[in-house]
């Protein structure tokens, strides 16, 4: 009963006490929070299957023939493999004054695709098939004049109508905001692709 | 106009808590007894915290109830702390509770005007029963199938009707994956939420009608000049205080237990429960959790199927 015959006006109060009690519980009690909130967050991290997923797969280039398109899952996204015809990979050489980044200065591609066809080899194209605008695949459209008057071929999102020609190169005037992404890759041999591992 | 003066006149946040914290006044009497009522409301939290972490990774079917818990103790960090903490937090709460009713049960607590007090204490307490035991059921070890089997047969024990409503319950003719699922939902959702809700009506009770104390004085017959009552002390700062140094050393006691010996060498989790449901052999040594066990002693005292089992519904 002391600490209430102190609150009730006794002229003893010590209030610098008091508020340095106050803050040191507050202070404490703040440490106990963090403490605590440690294993919850550790929690909702990205466990060790989810690493094991991010391991390279191999694709076999044989049964891909010029103008074909293939999905390949990798880190639970899909991997585009294509083939481009001649006529497409020449197309790609005159720089089209519509594209956002023509020459890959952002990083969106390790350093050996950074060249005008984006890619290891000029006839195959591997992409993350994932729209750099809020990561919708679009969809491969090589058809000239598919999407509208201009359209060389290239890739089209149906969920906001970014474009990107056959390089995965954006186009002025879209939402997407950079050209789609390279992953990693190498070739083992000549029909053996790897996804997911610079060449050793 | 203040910040606090904007917020409070649209939603009187600040006036409630000074109306059940500032100003709601509890015997200056209340001894250690009066701690238990709001260390159950901090293991209440401590259960529905650890218990969505928990959802993250359990899967609720035969083939992987019990592999996804291992999985989540084994490879998600942290997850043998949450299921642990989960596991102790029910053992706690029922130790807890069954404290708090002790209390009430020396101090009188029952009595005019508090009957409905106590009698919503009651129903909380089995509902905490049935939300332990449906989630007991959850992990799909033996110890949960066969415990879920003979609680469901007491159901089969009620004349005439008892097979169908244990049917209906478990939702197939032998406890199979569909009881597991439905036992899912009533411990994840259905129990969870009405217990929340007698938890409030168990607190408007109470402030209501205050708490009693050990000298059993009705503080609101003596009132001073200002109606606050002479015996009478603000719960916020003097109870919330004092209630936060029995969490503290309720929280080194339960921190001690889930890190030192989280099973509580079998009373809290059974070594049988590590073990795969399996519906073709009960385990040898077959009993309840510790928090049921007087109930259960009743039921095998009792050589009669049916008398044994109203027995135990009205011990």
């Amino acid at each position: 009963m002391l600490i209430l015959r102190m609150a009730m006006g006794n002229e003893s109060v010590d209030l610098k006490k008091r508020a340095f009690l106050t803050r040191t519980s507050q202070a404490l009690g703040a440490i106990a929070v963090c403490g605590a909130a440690i294993p919850l967050v550790q929690y909702l991290k990205p466990g060790r299957e989810a690493a094991m997923s991010s391991l390279p797969v191999e694709f076999d280039l044989s049964g891909l023939k010029p103008g074909d398109q293939r999905t390949v899952l990798w880190r639970g996204k899909p991997i585009w493999v294509i083939r481009r015809t001649m006529e497409q990979v020449t197309a790609l050489n005159k720089i089209n004054p519509n594209l956002s980044d023509p020459n890959s200065q952002i990083e969106q591609q390790p350093e050996y695709a950074k060249n005008p066809y984006r890619s290891l080899r000029p006839d195959i194209l591997v992409l993350v098939g994932l729209c750099t605008h809020l990561g919708c695949a679009p969809t491969f459209r090589p058809e000239p004049k598919a999407i509208d008057e201009d359209w060389d071929g290239g890739f089209f999102c149906s969920c906001h109508g970014s474009k990107f020609d056959l390089a995965g190169r954006v186009y002025k005037g879209v939402p997407a905001p950079t050209n789609l992404e390279v992953p990693p890759y190498y070739f083992k041999n000549d029909q053996l692709l790897v996804i997911g591992a610079h060449e050793a | 106009m203040s910040f606090n003066q904007w917020i409070n006149s649209r939603l009187p946040i600040s006036d409630f808590f000074d109306q059940h914290l500032r100003q709601y006044y509890a015997p200056k009497n209340l001894n250690f007894w009066y701690f238990f009522g709001s260390l159950a409301i901090l293991c209440l939290s401590i259960q529905i915290i650890s218990g969505i972490w928990l959802l993250m990774y359990y899967e609720p079917t035969a083939k992987t109830a019990f592999d996804s818990i291992e999985f989540m103790m084994r490879e998600v960090p942290y997850g043998w702390l949450l299921r642990y903490v989960h596991a102790v937090g029910a053992s706690s709460f029922f130790v807890i509770l069954y404290f708090h009713l002790y209390r009430a049960l020396m101090y009188g607590s029952y009595q005019r005007p508090r009957e409905l007090l106590w009698l919503s204490g009651v129903l909380l307490l089995i509902l905490a029963m049935a939300e332990a035991y449906t989630g007991y059921v959850l992990p799909w070890g033996q110890m949960s199938y066969w415990a879920a089997k003979v609680i469901m047969n007491i159901f089969g024990a009620i004349p005439f009707i008892g097979e169908p409503i244990m049917h209906l319950i478990q939702g197939d003719y032998v406890v199979s994956e569909v009881t597991l699922q439905r036992f899912f939902a009533f411990h994840v959702v259905a129990f969870p939420m009405i217990l929340l809700a007698m938890v409030f009506l168990h607190l408007v009770a109470l402030h209501t009608v205050g708490s009693n104390n050990p000298d059993g004085i009705e503080i609101k017959d003596n009132k001073g000049a200002d109606g606050i009552p002479k015996d009478g002390v603000p719960f916020h700062p003097y109870f919330t205080i004092k209630d936060l140094v029995a969490a503290a050393a309720f929280l080194i006691i339960f921190f001690t237990i889930v890190f030192y010996n989280p099973t509580m060498d079998g009373l809290f989790l059974e070594k049988e429960n590590f073990i795969p449901a399996n519906p073709l052999v009960t385990p040898p040594e077959i009993k309840p959790s510790w928090y049921l066990a007087p109930y259960y002693a009743i039921l095998r005292a009792v050589p009669n199927q049916l008398l044994g089992a109203l027995a135990m519904i009205s011990g």
